[in-house]
């Protein structure tokens, strides 16, 4: 059932509908609920990637379109290119020297985000991003929220005050910690602390977060925390979710797409994708028969 | 069944050959323990008994009286000081407002002794050829010598002109006081000079007499100054000349003993009966002495306190007046701030002389010296003196601060160097970069640090001082330098030295910032370089500072570099420069050291206030290395 | 219209100006130290290689590596020229041509003849050194990476070695006198010094006399032994590391002893680390002058070192041994801080600082070379 062949219908399914000749196949059952271009806020187009100057592909020929202001949770077992594919969505495989995207392109709100004249800076401005080991700086909790605004150029207190608050209120956070700001961040639980990264990466208002793990290194409490936290979000932000937990992706995202060795396999809505796939592999993988 | 799995193997003296292996090891291990522990004993030893003999060098000192008479030497020397600031503003008054007239006097001389160095036969003939004129009898005879003279003096005339057509303005007013014009006008007024009578042309004369009298009161206020010390200056000469026989005949009592008895043991073996019987006699006038009358020989002083009151008061007063006495208005700023800070510096010297006199009044020359002061005065003490004929000082402190304004100096440059280096080479280098610049840095700590020196005397020096020459640069406190080798230079080069150090040690803090920090801040759009000062820096901060203390151990222990370069002054930098105080010269305590060590006789009090100074360093270095290391363990850096 | 356009130009050029910056500061360090291998090989390299001068001349100047160092007369000759000799060819010059016009005679101590004598002391110096050195440093390695277990004299001596690497060479300097040179430490010798002597014991036909070794070979050899140990153990160490647990454990596990297994599954594989930390030891060693300024070298000696020691056999050695020598750096030193410079003794000076310069930096270089090549090839 595994296709390789950018022509196969399978992978075709997930292009955008801009394409008539790409579109028809589009009604067929495993894909019933494409994402209108003009709903997309992301759209991933026919996008190859390779850490190796492109020796070998970790991601192939990836087609589908993430909607605005909804969760959508990528799922997939270890090293099928989930995180790749996230981490391509603000470029932050930059940092890796050999790495390029081969084939097709990212677009964010229309622009391919690997045209020469986008900033990666300027991109990273819009995409926030989480991570899957919480990094708050060595700093006190207030210069953590603030950092992104501070590295912006603002200097205002008043301005800086009100968006850590903001900001710490919005993550939840801020009844927690409104009487220590100026305490190291290093001194909070770690379910307090990938929440104050959580605050610091919607400091900056960004239209996209992007969230790598966030819950895999917290206990079940935090976790449920995160979750209500993702759930509140959602109506601000466009938020893409790599998950390993796919009680997770059923809890907090509308939309699921199912990755496998480097290709996607499904994307549809989160209740079809877990009652009714129409691919075996997602069948065997969200009933845990492998991964 | 158990003996299937028994050790086997030849046993020796109870021990296997298994542990005799591992003794072996273990021993060659722990030698590094006996090492350390070895030089902390040979080191504390002689430390510990500098101390009482240290102690007992200051009792001498005290009941010698040499004691006092260093209270009117210090007195004399803080004079002195100022005294040669009110020199120092007579002569660059001097050459500002007469710059052209001193330039004429001495440009005239210059060329006079030239004249005289190169024509010096034809002036004699030229002599010659005069008298025999004035001796001319007949005219036959005075015609001849008229043609002598006439061939002669036309030859001087042709010799004057190549003279004075070849001088070379830059060699004989090598001060540059002279403009084109004046400088043509000496010439011309040459052009006509007279050997024999050797007379300085008018031009030169008028301009001696108008020097002289504009400077007059100038002059008159500064030796006004200068003649204010005099009586202190007598008094000084004549208290050193009595405390130093009382200490000269004390040294010689103390050693009698000693000295009896080798001239003893030498009779008994001498070669010729006579030679026997002489050495015999020798000894046999010494005699010795219980205790060396020290109350009946301090005698000598009496009468001094009265004559110390005297000098200070007239000094005192002959300064006043002197002061008073000097101009206002000088011909430029820096005149000015010398004459500003000679008026400054005045009631200071005052305040002292008198705090002095006051102290000098109390000291009694039985008062016994406490241990104390003989741990304070070795490490506060302001002077280091050795081999002196009056007495020896061992004191810590200008080696100190020699030691520490170097360090000081090579840290502020090295450290901006170094890592500026290490986040470029870290962070922003590409890979290629990195393998060159890295090996390279590293060969630097390889220079072997005598050649830094030499390359600091031969080139660095000159370098400087020459920099600091040039007119713009006018301004830089300290600026131009007297001394080729001073901390600056030594500074610098040290610098060179501590930049591998700190390089390595920051490269490795910066390298171990974790990942995920870098990520968070690139994520939330931050540049490159504002993560870097951002967040890498300040999170690599503590093993930066781990690197800079490890720098200042590696830059204080430094030798060669401080020995060759420093400038070898023993005295404490005058900080009333400000920053202009990196321009002098220092001495260092690694560099007492190395200069003295090879010098000293084991045993004797020198030797072990040498080891005591290395005893200090030793402790200085260990603890910057367990504080750094402890920074280092702390957060948990490897390095 | 594209959202993610560059926008804070300002932020742009500070980041750049900054990034210069640092690559200023960077390459600012490179120009220094290479400015001054420079000017010294600008120096230096006519007086070892005469063909570079503006004279010209031979290839290399062999006399000025094979001659002792000698006082050096500079001269005015009857043509006003100026000429400069080493004493000794200044006699023979003077024999030669009894007419000869000589004026303005000067001598400079030091700065004529050749460097043989640092060259060769300085070899001996480093070889007594990096003998115990190696021995010493390689078994502590060994002891603390495959025998010691955690604990509190392990601590110890980790907590010694790190001090010790910190201590300023000259403190090296001074225990080494007083313990290498005026501590009574045993030395075979023919003639026993009555006055330092403590106890003389007759022994193959000399005396084991407790007399300390003064100014000599041995001491400053120890003295700089002791100074390079904590590099020579960190290197070693690392090296030992650096072999996978798997080849002792595989050793041990076919019945070997620890020392077998040491001997026969370590030590061969750690042969190239060894390699690299001994010519990182004589790298440092080679150029330090302050351990050795007071307990080994001398600033003028007129023979080799063997050719002076005159006793047979063990005596032999034991007469080289106790023998002061010349030294590189310390020739370097008396010629630079003691002589002054002038057009005659200027050659001597650079070109001992040149050939010194160019021999440390030669060892330093493949040391640094050995050490990125082995960890680059032995990944086991």
């Amino acid at each position: 059932m595994v296709t390789t062949s950018p022509s196969d219908p399978m992978t075709e399914l997930a292009t955008p509908v801009e394409s008539p000749a790409k579109a028809s196949p589009s009604t067929k059952a495993n894909n019933p609920n494409p994402i209108a271009e003009q709903d997309a806020m992301i759209e991933i187009d026919d996008v190859s990637f390779s850490y190796d100057m492109g020796k070998t592909n970790v991601l192939k020929n990836i087609s589908f379109n993430i909607p605005a202001g909804k969760v959508t949770a990528l799922i997939g077992p270890s090293g099928c290119g989930k995180s790749t594919l996230l981490r391509c969505l603000n470029r932050m495989n930059d940092l890796v020297d050999t790495s390029k995207v081969t084939t097709g392109q990212i677009r964010i709100m229309g622009q391919d985000i690997n045209a020469h004249d986008v900033d990666p800076i300027e991109l990273r401005k819009q995409v926030g991003m989480v991570f899957q080991k919480y990094n708050p700086f060595p700093k006190s909790i207030y210069e953590n929220v603030a950092y992104g605004l501070r590295i912006q150029g603002i200097k205002n207190k008043a301005r800086l005050d009100e968006a850590v608050e903001k900001s710490l209120q919005r993550a939840a956070l801020w009844n927690e910690v409104k009487d220590r700001l100026n305490s190291s961040a290093l001194g909070l639980s770690g379910g307090q602390q990938q929440r104050l990264c959580i605050a610091r990466t919607i400091a900056v208002n960004p239209r996209i977060v992007l969230m790598d793990e966030p819950c895999s290194a917290l206990d079940p409490i935090a976790t449920a925390r995160i979750e209500e936290l993702i759930a509140e979000l959602q109506e601000e932000f466009t938020i893409v979710i790599v998950t390993h937990n796919m009680q997770q992706a059923t809890r907090v995202s509308d939309r699921t797409a199912f990755f496998y060795l480097g290709e996607l396999i499904e994307y549809d809505d989160t209740t079809t994708i877990f009652g009714n796939p129409s691919v075996t592999q997602t069948e065997d993988y969200v009933s845990g028969r492998f991964g | 069944m158990a003996t299937h799995f028994k050790r086997k193997g030849k046993r020796l003296l109870g021990i296997d050959r298994q542990s005799a292996i591992r003794f072996f090891f273990g021993g060659n291990a722990m030698i590094s323990i006996l090492v350390l522990g070895a030089i902390c004993l040979f080191l504390a030893r002689e430390a510990v008994l500098f101390f009482p003999q240290h102690q007992r060098d200051l009792e001498v000192f005290r009941l010698t009286g040499q004691e006092y008479a260093n209270f009117v030497i210090e007195e004399m020397d803080e004079f002195t000081e100022v005294k040669s600031l009110a020199d120092q503003a007579f002569y660059q008054e001097m050459n500002e407002a007469y710059g052209i007239q001193r330039g004429l006097v001495d440009c005239y001389g210059a060329l006079n002794d030239r004249l005289f160095d190169n024509g010096e036969d034809l002036i004699d003939e030229l002599e010659d050829a005069r008298d025999e004129l004035d001796d001319a009898d007949g005219e036959e005879e005075e015609t001849l010598a008229q043609a002598d003279l006439d061939g002669i003096q036309s030859e001087w005339d042709d010799f004057l002109r190549a003279e004075l057509g070849k001088a070379d303005r830059k060699t004989i007013d090598s001060f540059g006081r002279l403009g084109e014009k004046e400088w043509q006008e000496l010439l011309d007024a040459m052009a006509s000079w007279d050997p024999v009578e050797d007379e300085p042309p008018a031009l030169v004369n008028d301009a001696k007499a108008e020097m002289t009298k504009g400077m007059a009161a100038f002059d008159a206020a500064r030796m006004q100054i200068g003649s204010a010390g005099s009586e202190l200056a007598r008094l000084r000469s004549e208290i050193i000349k009595i405390t130093t026989e009382i200490k000269t005949e004390a040294v010689a009592d103390m050693s009698s003993a000693a000295r009896k008895k080798a001239l003893l043991e030498g009779s008994v073996n001498a070669a010729t009966e006579e030679a026997r019987a002489s050495l015999k006699a020798q000894a046999e006038a010494i005699t010795i002495r219980e205790n060396f009358p020290y109350s009946e020989r301090i005698k000598a002083l009496e009468g001094s306190r009265e004559k110390h009151e005297a000098a200070v008061t007239s000094l005192k007063s002959g300064m006043q007046a002197g002061v008073a006495a000097l101009p206002t208005e000088f011909a430029s700023t820096e005149v000015e701030t010398l004459v500003s800070r000679i008026r400054e510096r005045t009631p200071g010297l005052f305040e002292y002389l008198d705090t002095s006199l006051k102290e000098s009044a109390d000291w009694r020359y039985d008062e016994p010296v406490s241990w104390l002061s003989s741990v304070s005065s070795f490490f506060f003490g302001k002077d280091w003196v050795t081999n002196s004929s009056f007495h020896d000082f061992y004191g810590l402190l200008p080696l100190f601060t020699g030691s520490l304004l170097i360090s000081i100096i090579a840290l502020i440059v090295a450290i901006p160097f170094s890592l500026g280096a290490a986040i470029y080479v870290n962070r922003l280098a590409g890979p290629r970069q990195q393998n060159f610049i890295k090996p390279v840095i590293e060969l630097i700590g390889a220079i072997p640090s005598v050649v830094l020196g030499f390359f600091g005397i031969i080139v660095l020096g000159e370098a400087l001082r020459q920099t600091s020459q040039l007119e713009w640069l006018s301004w830089v406190p300290g600026f131009p330098m007297q001394e080729r080798l001073n901390i600056l230079n030594a500074g610098l080069l040290l610098a060179l030295m501590a930049v591998p150090t700190i390089f390595t040690l920051c490269e490795d803090a910066i390298n171990n910032v974790p990942s995920s920090f870098t990520e968070a801040s690139l994520a939330l759009g931050g540049s490159k370089l504002q993560t870097v000062m951002r967040i890498v820096v300040p999170a690599a901060i503590s093993g930066i500072f781990a690197a800079i203390l490890l720098g200042f151990g590696r830059v204080i222990g430094e030798t060669m570099v401080v020995l060759l370069v420093a400038g070898n002054q023993i005295a404490i930098p005058d900080f009333g420069l400000g920053v202009g105080v990196i321009t002098q010269p220092a001495h260092t305590m690694t560099g007492i050291i190395a200069q003295e060590m090879g010098e000293v006789t084991a045993d004797t009090i020198h030797y072990r206030a040498l080891f005591s100074v290395g005893l200090v360093l030793f402790t200085i270095s260990l603890l910057i290395n367990i504080s750094a290391r402890r920074i280092i363990k702390r957060f948990g850096l490897a390095a | 219209m594209n959202p993610f356009k560059s926008s804070s130009s300002a932020q742009k050029t500070k980041d750049g100006l900054l990034s210069g910056f640092f690559a200023l500061l960077t390459y600012l360090i490179l120009g220094c130290t290479l400015f001054i291998f420079f000017d010294i090989a600008k120096k230096g390299l006519p007086v070892l290689m005469p063909v570079f001068s503006e004279k010209g001349g031979e290839v290399v100047d062999l006399d000025f590596l094979t001659r002792m160092p000698e006082t050096l007369v500079d001269y005015t000759d009857e043509n006003g020229e100026k000429q400069s000799l080493a004493s000794s060819d200044f006699i023979e010059y003077t024999k030669a041509n009894p007419d000869a016009v000589i004026e303005n005679k000067k001598t400079n101590a030091y700065s004529g003849g050749g460097i043989a004598g640092p060259l060769v002391g300085t070899a001996l110096l480093v070889i007594v050194c990096m003998v115990v050195a190696l021995i010493v440093g390689v078994a502590a390695a060994v002891y603390l990476n495959e025998y010691a277990k955690q604990g509190r004299f392990v601590g110890m001596i980790r907590l010694a070695i790190m001090n010790l690497a910190g201590v300023p060479s000259i403190v090296f300097g001074l225990f080494g006198f007083a313990f290498f040179c005026l501590f009574p430490l045993p030395i075979f010798t023919m003639i026993v010094n009555e006055e330092k002597s403590l106890a003389a014991i007759p022994m193959f036909g000399g005396y084991l006399s407790f007399q300390g070794w003064g100014n000599s070979l041995l001491a400053g050899g120890l003295t700089l032994a002791v100074m390079v140990l904590p590099v020579i153990i960190a290197a070693c160490e690392e090296s030992l590391k650096a072999i996978p647990k798997g080849f002792r454990e595989a050793s041990l596990a076919l019945g070997a002893t620890k020392w077998q297994c040491i001997r026969t599954a370590v030590l061969p594989y750690a042969t190239p680390g060894i390699l690299t930390a001994s010519v990182l030891g004589v790298t440092r060693v080679a150029g330090e002058t302050a351990p050795i300024m007071f307990t080994a070298a001398v600033a003028l000696k007129g023979k080799l070192p063997w050719q002076e020691a005159d006793g047979k056999g063990i005596f032999w050695v034991s007469d080289l041994l106790t023998d002061s020598v010349q030294a590189m750096p310390y020739h370097i030193y008396t010629v630079a801080a003691r002589i002054p410079r002038t057009d005659a003794t200027a050659a001597m000076q650079d070109g001992s600082v040149f050939v010194f310069l160019l021999m440390v930096m030669t060892f330093a270089s493949v040391s640094i070379y050995l050490r990125i090549h082995f960890r680059k090839k032995l990944k086991w």
